[in-house]
């Protein structure tokens, strides 16, 4: 029988492919603002948070009598949390380093903990909370659309205030600029961006997503406005490219894009050495 | 600029009225006190370490609420300018040094406007605080009294209306603060901001200072150098170094 060319399958791999561009965009933008205020860990803590959020939402029509979409109930813990961490690095006395690892370890032990009581839904919580990048139903590539559009909104209006509040909080506070509003509202999008491309990309590639690409730009370009376009160019290159070569090669999709990435920063590292 | 005494009265930034500063009201740095913040003038607070300056002036700015008494702010939309004792700025950041002074205007930036004279004046005042042929150096590259020029101009390209410097000196040499203080009465006689300049020690300062505001645990007490040693206010400290 003779195989189907990749071009032939494209059918196949159309949706996904979009859903891993999206994901890949929305990540890179939201990483340098991760990298740049050394919260690389919050990609993780996310994820936890988010599916102590969709254990929760399974438990409820058991506990409650009443229905929480699960997918939402894993949006909001995912990206609440993120802004509370946000706010802990001003309000409270730990810092956000803390915050992150303390949230990552209190929720993915809840949610290990609370999943034992719902042993005929392990699947469906395996598959909301780390989908594997192979398929893409409409409304994964809807909320992903949805979220890049909110970010890049967000970000033109308000990018100016985000940069001074991330670089500089001390003088952006004592200038009138409101840096917990603005820090909750970053790490908001940073929450909901990482909820909704998990739940499309799966964790250990938006994990990837959201630090290598802009570790790369830092490596590679000397402004901040090369540091996003690197960052963008190089998570689409990595998302598009490890998945034509995971189709090809028959590789797994997440891990291959996660390698293709660290081709970039490799690149990046031997541009960024050769301008030095 | 000196306060004229006898003369129409000048401007008054902000009012502070029965102030309390602190943390909490039941344990304020100081007793309730009266204070004054006027258009152009070069104020100093001084005090001993741990007396509370910094409190003082965040609360002066509204950084800090005040647990008792009233704030009145006598200038419609009041800018403050902010250059902070000891900046933690990552060098991680690939910011080059315009990129830094331009960072001044996002407390007052409107979504999805650009200020598109922000570029001009953060040029201008490079310029004036001796940075000129550097906008595009990384930030990161400064030397650290570069760096604190930089700030300076960063503070006033928003058009703060008063700059508050706290402890500016601290890291510089005799001659970096002397260059320092003549960029700023530079500054001063260009765009008369006031200016707020906190300090742990008075030499060298008393002389471009037309109010100190002095604070101790006993209270805040504000005058003119001259009368405030008149009354052996700064007796102690002036004892610790030439004035």
């Amino acid at each position: 029988m003779r195989e189907i060319s990749f071009w032939e399958a494209a059918f196949l791999w159309r949706d996904p492919l979009i859903a891993a561009s999206l994901g890949a965009v929305l990540c890179a933008l939201v990483g340098v603002f991760v990298v740049l205020r050394r919260s690389a860990f919050v990609g993780a803590a996310v994820g936890q948070a988010s599916s102590l959020g969709v254990v929760l939402a399974l438990l409820a029509p058991h506990v409650l009598g009443a229905s929480v979409p699960p997918l939402f109930a894993g949006l909001a813990t995912g990206a609440i949390s993120a802004a509370l961490f946000g706010l802990s690095g001003r309000k409270g006395r730990l810092g956000v380093d803390a915050a992150i690892a303390l949230a990552y370890v209190i929720a993915g032990g809840a949610a290990l903990l609370l999943g034992t009581l719902l042993p005929h839904e392990y699947e469906e919580v395996h598959g909301l909370l780390f989908g594997d990048a192979v398929s893409a139903p409409i409304e994964e590539i809807v909320a992903l659309a949805a979220c890049l559009v909110v970010v890049v909104v967000a970000f033109a209006a308000f990018f100016p205030r985000i940069v001074f509040a991330s670089f500089d909080p001390e003088t952006a506070q004592g200038m009138g600029l409101a840096v917990g509003r603005t820090n909750a509202l970053l790490y908001f999008l940073l929450g909901l961006s990482i909820a909704v491309s998990t739940r499309a990309l799966g964790a250990l590639t938006v994990f990837a997503l959201t630090v290598i690409p802009a570790a790369g730009g830092l490596l590679a370009c000397r402004c901040l406005p090369g540091v996003f376009a690197w960052a963008i160019g190089a998570a689409l290159v990595a998302a598009v490219g490890g998945y034509y070569l995971s189709f090809v090669w028959e590789l797994p999709t997440g891990a291959t894009i996660v390698v293709a990435l660290a081709v970039t920063l490799g690149f990046a590292a031997g541009i960024g050495r050769f301008r030095r | 600029m000196s306060i004229p005494q006898g003369t129409a009265s000048p401007h008054v930034h902000l009012r502070l009225r029965g102030a309390l500063v602190g943390h909490r009201r039941d344990a304020p740095l100081f007793p309730p006190f009266d204070f004054e913040l006027c258009a152009g003038e070069w104020l100093l607070v001084a005090g001993p370490n741990g007396s509370g300056k910094s409190s003082f002036v965040l609360s002066l700015m509204g950084a800090l609420p005040l647990v008792g008494g009233v704030r009145e702010v006598g200038t419609p939309g009041l800018r403050f300018g902010y250059v902070p004792q000891r900046p933690s700025l990552d060098p991680i950041w690939p910011l080059s040094t315009l990129d830094v002074v331009r960072m001044g205007g996002a407390p007052w930036h409107r979504p999805f406007r650009r200020d598109a004279s922000l570029t001009h004046r953060s040029l201008e005042l490079l310029d004036e605080v001796g940075l000129g042929g550097l906008a595009d150096r990384p930030f990161r590259a400064l030397s650290g009294g570069q760096k604190q020029r930089a700030l300076i101009a960063r503070a006033l390209v928003g058009g703060a209306e008063v700059l508050v410097l706290d402890e500016p000196a601290n890291h510089l040499d005799p001659i970096g603060e002397r260059a320092l203080l003549d960029t700023l009465a530079a500054l001063h006689a260009k765009h008369r901001p006031s200016i707020v300049w906190i300090s742990h020690r008075l030499d060298g300062l008393l002389h471009r200072a037309d109010r100190i505001a002095f604070l101790d645990p006993s209270g805040v007490r504000v005058g003119p150098p001259d009368r405030l040693r008149t009354e052996g206010v700064l007796d102690a400290f002036l004892g610790e170094g030439a004035a």
